[in-house]
């Protein structure tokens, strides 16, 4: 593999680029969806993509789903005459922040490699979970498991003299469970996911997840419905991670240069204050278990955590090689794309919001009333967060109350984040996904239980 | 009794890389013991007492730090990986090779013993 990619990329050098990369990627992967205990698809696959970058004034950018050295070095040479042709109509040219080649190659760990895992054993476990689910209660209406398991073999060459191989797995499982009574319609949704293998579906124990699932729906069918208003609201882990989500996307340099979209809110805001003292935003794609690692970003950086946010303010972007130039920064590892067919860009992988040393009881003691949220069932992100919640429980004079059906709340980052009274010394992730095109990017956001002065939320 | 306890742990001895599969009852007594290989017998060196023992100790860990009831012991060496679960009067041991599917191995071993508690509970005790 290494031959040729190096022959691809001293090919672009000797056209006359600056710089050249190519990326491939080899996905073998496996989901699995079973609905009321009935197999709806089974798709493993294999998908072999590639890409090559040529900085010639401008970048020019191929995709390809071959890697023979034909299709390779011809590509080489369409990228490097768009680059060239695109140089000629930018008013100023891209430039890249220099970084040390690198070579190396990172292994799978000490995991289940799910591709060595039969397909059926993989759907006995979801059969039995699906089956725990519905003995729970006959109001069990509904269930619906997805099952993913990837690895991704991960092959970068740069004309800097940098090459790197590195293997990484992903394992999910996203539950949904929907009760009934009468009119009443009540839906759970659960989710595990991890940069793991199979041993994920043994440790994180998804027949328990099923059942409390399965319970809490139906416990919930006879919950109050949460009143609408303005109320001191405190969110649980995944929710709070929702929203470290949806800021550390707001610190990717590469929307910070765009103000004007949904994700712009802190462009030109560096050193000044983006919300409250009490968050700490981390980005760490190096935290093992984790939903999202890697040892080396999309430009073959070695990846690290970043603290974008400190007490509230500002003090970083995350950045690529070519946003690190423009806000004379270091890149540190961020650059993602779903897969070698997309341009790399700088995007979070596991945003997390630190936490403080204050108990959950504590962090509650002194809301007189109030709503505490639990629980992800859809959001939508961007500056305005807008998310429906699993469940709800009244809190009164410090007190954790009556349980409430989900609620939605809206959070506006521009002024809803300078709200966050206090956050927990606890800590749980939520994996998400990041959807672009057909594609996705594995994203978690994670965190401390976290208290609002005041949210807006809806029945 | 031990033709239908056999074919109950059927279940949990066909799965790839389970060596052996005692079944005890809540007394420590080996009611079934189940070897791929004569050679795993002969390594095989536990009592039904060792189990339970490492059980109960196990059991007495998880009260200690607070916790409620203990479902089941997962031991991880670098080759093998040792489960006991009980459900009931039923105590299952479940004994494997790294090539055991971990997340199958423990639904496995939940179902027999739950399948075990619920066909001979009583006439195991």
């Amino acid at each position: 593999m290494k031959d040729v990619l190096e022959r691809a990329v001293d090919k672009a050098m000797e056209l006359g680029a600056e710089y050249a990369d190519v990326r491939v990627q080899r996905t073998y992967s496996n989901t699995i969806r079973i609905v009321n205990g009935r197999v709806e698809r089974t798709i493993p696959s294999v998908e072999l993509t590639a890409s090559i970058r040529v900085l010639k004034g401008t970048w020019g950018f191929s995709s390809l789903t071959s890697i023979s050295e034909t299709d390779l070095l011809e590509a080489v040479d369409k990228t490097f005459k768009t680059a060239k042709v695109g140089a000629e109509r930018i008013p100023e040219p891209v430039k890249i922040k220099e970084v040390k080649p690198v070579e190396d190659k990172v292994r799978l760990g000490d995991i289940q490699d799910p591709r060595e895992i039969p397909i059926e054993e993989k759907m006995e476990i979801i059969f039995e979970c699906d089956k725990a689910a519905r003995s729970i209660d006959a109001r069990i209406v509904r269930t619906d498991y997805n099952y993913s398991d990837s690895v991704k073999e991960k092959y970068f060459c740069s004309s800097e003299g940098s090459y790197i191989e590195e293997i990484i797995p992903f394992t999910e499982l996203r539950i949904v469970v929907v009760a009934r009574e009468g009119k009443v319609i009540q839906q759970t949704i659960g989710r595990i996911a991890a940069s793991a293998g199979q041993e994920l579906m043994a440790y994180a124990d998804p027949l328990e997840v099923s059942e409390r699932l399965a319970q809490d729906t139906v416990k919930l069918l006879s919950a109050k419905s949460p009143p609408s208003g303005r109320y001191p609201v405190v969110v649980d882990n995944g929710i709070t991670g929702l929203i470290a989500l949806s800021t550390g996307l707001m610190t990717s340099a590469y929307f910070a240069l765009m103000p004007e979209s949904e994700l712009g809110s802190f462009a030109g805001k560096l050193g000044q204050k983006v919300c409250s003292e009490a968050i700490t935003l981390t980005d760490d794609p190096t935290s093992a278990g984790m939903p999202v690692i890697f040892h080396y970003d999309e430009e073959g950086i070695a990846a690290e955590p970043v603290n974008m946010i400190e007490s509230g303010v500002l003090k970083t972007y995350i950045h690529s090689r070519e946003t690190a130039y423009k806000f004379n920064a270091e890149p540190r590892g961020h650059s993602r794309a779903p897969n070698a067919l997309f341009q790399p860009k700088p995007i979070v992988s596991n945003a997390i919001i630190k936490s403080s040393d204050l108990s959950f009881e504590e962090l509650i003691e002194d809301v007189k009333e109030g709503i505490y949220l639990r629980g992800v069932v859809g959001a939508t992100i961007g500056r305005i967060i807008q998310c429906t919640t699993m469940m709800g429980y009244r809190i009164v004079n410090g007190e954790i109350g009556e349980p409430l059906k989900g609620a939605t709340f809206i959070v506006d980052a521009s002024k809803d984040l300078f709200n966050v009274d206090a956050v927990a010394n606890d800590f749980d992730v939520l994996p998400l996904r990041l959807i672009e095109g057909d594609k996705f990017y594995p994203v978690s956001g994670g965190g401390p239980h976290m208290k609002f002065k005041e949210l807006k939320i809806g029945g | 009794m031990v033709e239908d306890i056999a074919s109950v742990v059927r279940d949990l001895s066909s799965l790839y890389g389970v060596n052996s599969v005692v079944v005890l009852n809540s007394e420590g007594e080996k009611i079934y013991s189940w070897h791929r290989t004569e050679a795993d017998q002969r390594r095989f060196q536990l009592s039904g007492k060792d189990i339970k023992d490492t059980f109960d100790i196990n059991k007495e860990f998880i009260r200690l730090a607070g916790g409620d009831q203990l479902r089941n012991v997962i031991l991880r060496g670098r080759e093998n990986i040792a489960v006991i679960e009980q459900s009931g009067s039923v105590i299952v041991f479940a004994f494997t090779d790294m090539r055991a599917n971990l997340a199958l191995l423990l639904i496995r071993v939940r179902r027999v013993a739950e399948n075990l508690a619920k066909r001979f509970g009583g006439a195991l005790i």
